[in-house]
């Protein structure tokens, strides 16, 4: 009797591990609390829909894709350890990583270690530079640089020779600032003025009399979170009527709504998931963009953000590359590398062996505020 | 010039809102000894609950007064539930505000999210200009909230029966029972008060700043480093001394760099706990016998 037990008992968890197997397992570093949440949130939700889809059309090759997402805080040590924990004990075939750059640079060592593939969500550059040194990590959403190059063409034509520029004193207003600083003048752009303010700061007046002193062409405010609605707010209180830029931080319907009035006419650069109807008929984004939101708001009730578009190309991206190569890590790492215009909602992505970033210039588009919504600039 | 002019107006502006956190502080402080570094999280909590029930189609008058209570109620609550337990012991009595300020961190975010949120200004947003500065109607609404918090809170405390009974409470508990006080009960009338003007604070504050469920921890630290500058205690010591740090943090980032900011903030609660521990206005009437 005992013995007849025993065995069902082995022969059952034969079979659960064998269905275990069945499913190709990914692992996420998505963080659904702590300072990053509203942006780790709805990437989880992003990429829970792309994975709800592929199982929905049969999975890959006949087996279902799970998707194990471990909630990084925005913490970088947590970060490290729940990417070993995915890697080791979960042995995931791919990782998509955090939207927090912080903890997206803290684990670059412990992903590459492991040879498994990752693509992250974070906004800085630094992260997959130089891509011969950072093999295993690509990047989805798009860089600052090349929203930068839309936003200074766009300057060009209309003839602003002197910026000035505004930064929060975070990784993200840094590196924005840096590169403003490099590029600028190969569009004939001069920077007048640079001022700083820190991330948690109520009042960005002072910096704001300093850049209205300086009388310049055009102003930049290169930020994430309330502080860029708060320096909106003071830039039209203190009356400065240059043509007012955002980063693509700003394209956020949180930051519409707490800035209000004052985001009429700022213009920012952008993917372009929230002007779907003002593309052309040939863009090649405008059907899965259309497709991509309509499904996430029939599923969560709400129009998508930009960061769930972020998760969601990543894992539709990891997904065609295990399609196309199976389950061994070092050749999903090639397939990655040899996507060619994918045409993902963020972008349309060919990465390289020289290029990590993926996104192309043609992917940016100018957007404004016109009565409380994203208008398509122009 | 107009610029030196727009620095002080923003400076006095960023001030008086650590001034009005700071002389919450001064509620709690003068009737339990203890410094409360939940204040910050009062505001934001009274800020964020007047935002959900404006939001909620409430008229703007009615949000504030229900905000006003709900934030009493959940001082009454940590009073009753965490500050009492410890009391007589002022020390653990510091340590668990702490605590409970990452507690209502915590509930807030579960509550309204993780984002910020805004409120709507209370006189419109339409700009006064003054010498070639400008100012928003709200700001005006922050200094006079603190000018007036400021000056009814010292008549309380130094005019009235219910102040002098407030601080003996503080100075001698067991002195204070001998003579028929009720500390339990006083102690309460501190937190609801401190509660009531964090609330305030929060409200006035949230059509500038924006509020979010971690708003109050920066806060709290700005209203503490006030009322070190100005003398620990007193509502107008704690009034001048945010606008002492609002005022040169303007400065110094209109002149020097924001970077800095945060930087003079410190030094200054070093500078004045080191060579100046009474503040400017030394400290309030000695309340440690």
């Amino acid at each position: 009797m005992i013995k007849s037990v025993l065995a069902s008992l082995l022969v059952m968890t034969a079979i659960s591990t064998a269905q275990a197997q069945e499913t190709i397992k990914i692992g996420g570093l998505l963080e659904t609390s702590g300072p990053i949440a509203s942006l780790g949130q709805p990437g989880l939700d992003g990429a829970m829909l792309a994975v709800e889809q592929i199982n929905a059309k049969g999975g890959i090759g006949g087996k279902k894709l799970e998707l194990i997402n471990l909630n990084t805080e925005g913490d970088n040590t947590k970060a490290v350890t729940a990417a070993k924990r995915l890697l080791e004990q979960n042995e995931v075939v791919g990782l998509v990583g955090p939207m927090n750059s912080g903890s997206s640079y803290a684990i670059i060592d412990t992903v590459q270690r492991a040879s498994t593939a990752m693509i992250s969500n974070g906004g800085s550059r630094g992260i997959v530079l130089p891509p011969q040194d950072k093999k295993w990590i690509f990047l989805s959403p798009l860089t600052d640089v090349l929203v930068q190059s839309v936003m200074m063409a766009d300057m060009k034509q209309r003839g602003v020779k002197n910026v000035a520029l505004l930064n929060a004193d975070s990784p993200f207003g840094t590196s924005g600032r840096e590169q403003l600083e490099k590029n600028a003048a190969s569009f004939g752009i001069t920077i007048v003025t640079q001022q700083a303010y820190g991330n948690d700061d109520k009042d960005m007046t002072p910096q704001l009399t300093r850049i209205r002193s300086a009388n310049p062409d055009a102003v930049v405010v290169w930020a994430t979170g309330p502080g860029q609605a708060i320096a909106v707010k003071n830039y039209r209180q203190l009356g400065l009527t240059a043509p007012l830029y955002l980063s693509h931080a700003a394209n956020d319907f949180n930051f519409l709504r707490l800035a209000g009035g004052s985001a009429e006419d700022i213009l920012i650069p952008s993917s372009k998931i929230y002007v779907i109807d003002s593309l052309k008929e040939n863009d090649p984004q405008k059907s899965p963009l259309s497709s991509f939101v309509r499904d996430y708001q029939a599923k969560y009730g709400k129009p998508p953000a930009t960061f769930a578009g972020n998760a969601y190309d990543a894992v539709n991206m990891l997904a065609e590359a295990i399609r196309k190569s199976g389950t061994d890590r070092a050749k999903i790492r090639d397939a990655i590398e040899g996507l060619k215009e994918y045409v993902g909602v963020t972008a349309v992505y060919s990465y390289g062996p020289d290029d990590h970033f993926g996104a192309k210039a043609d992917s940016v588009v100018l957007l404004t505020v016109k009565d409380g919504k994203f208008a398509l600039a122009r | 010039m107009s610029d030196a002019l727009q620095f002080l107006i923003s400076g006095l502006v960023v001030g008086s809102i650590y001034g009005l956190i700071g002389v919450g502080f001064t509620c709690i402080y003068n009737v339990t000894g203890i410094v409360n570094f939940a204040q910050g999280d009062f505001a934001m909590v009274g800020a964020m609950s007047a935002i959900a029930i404006q939001s909620a189609g409430a008229p703007m008058w009615l949000a504030i007064i229900l905000a006003i209570l709900i934030t009493c109620v959940v001082a009454v609550l940590i009073e009753r539930s965490a500050v009492q337990p410890v009391r007589g012991d002022v020390m653990r009595g510091i340590i668990v505000t702490i605590g409970v300020g990452v507690v209502l961190q915590g509930v807030a975010a579960i509550i309204w999210g993780t984002d910020a949120q805004p409120l709507p200004a209370f006189s419109g947003e339409k700009l006064l200009h003054m010498f070639g500065a400008t100012v928003m109607p709200q700001s005006l609404w922050v200094l006079g909230t603190a000018a007036v918090a400021m000056v009814a809170l010292d008549l309380l405390f130094r005019r009235t029966y219910l102040g002098q009974m407030f601080r003996a409470c503080a100075m001698n508990p067991f002195a204070a029972r001998l003579v028929g006080m009720k500390v339990e009960t006083m102690s309460l009338v501190g937190f609801v008060m401190s509660g009531a003007l964090g609330a305030i604070a929060g409200i006035v504050v949230a059509p500038i700043a924006l509020t979010q469920y971690d708003t109050g921890l920066q806060l709290g630290i700005k209203g503490f480093v006030a009322c070190i500058v100005g003398g620990f205690g007193g509502p107008i010591g704690a009034a001048l001394g945010g606008i002492v740090l609002g005022v040169l943090e303007a400065f110094s980032a209109g002149y020097v760099s924001s970077g800095y900011k945060n930087a003079i903030a410190f030094a200054l609660l070093l500078g004045f706990l080191l060579f100046r521990p009474g503040g400017l206005l030394g400290e309030y009437e000695r309340v440690r016998a």
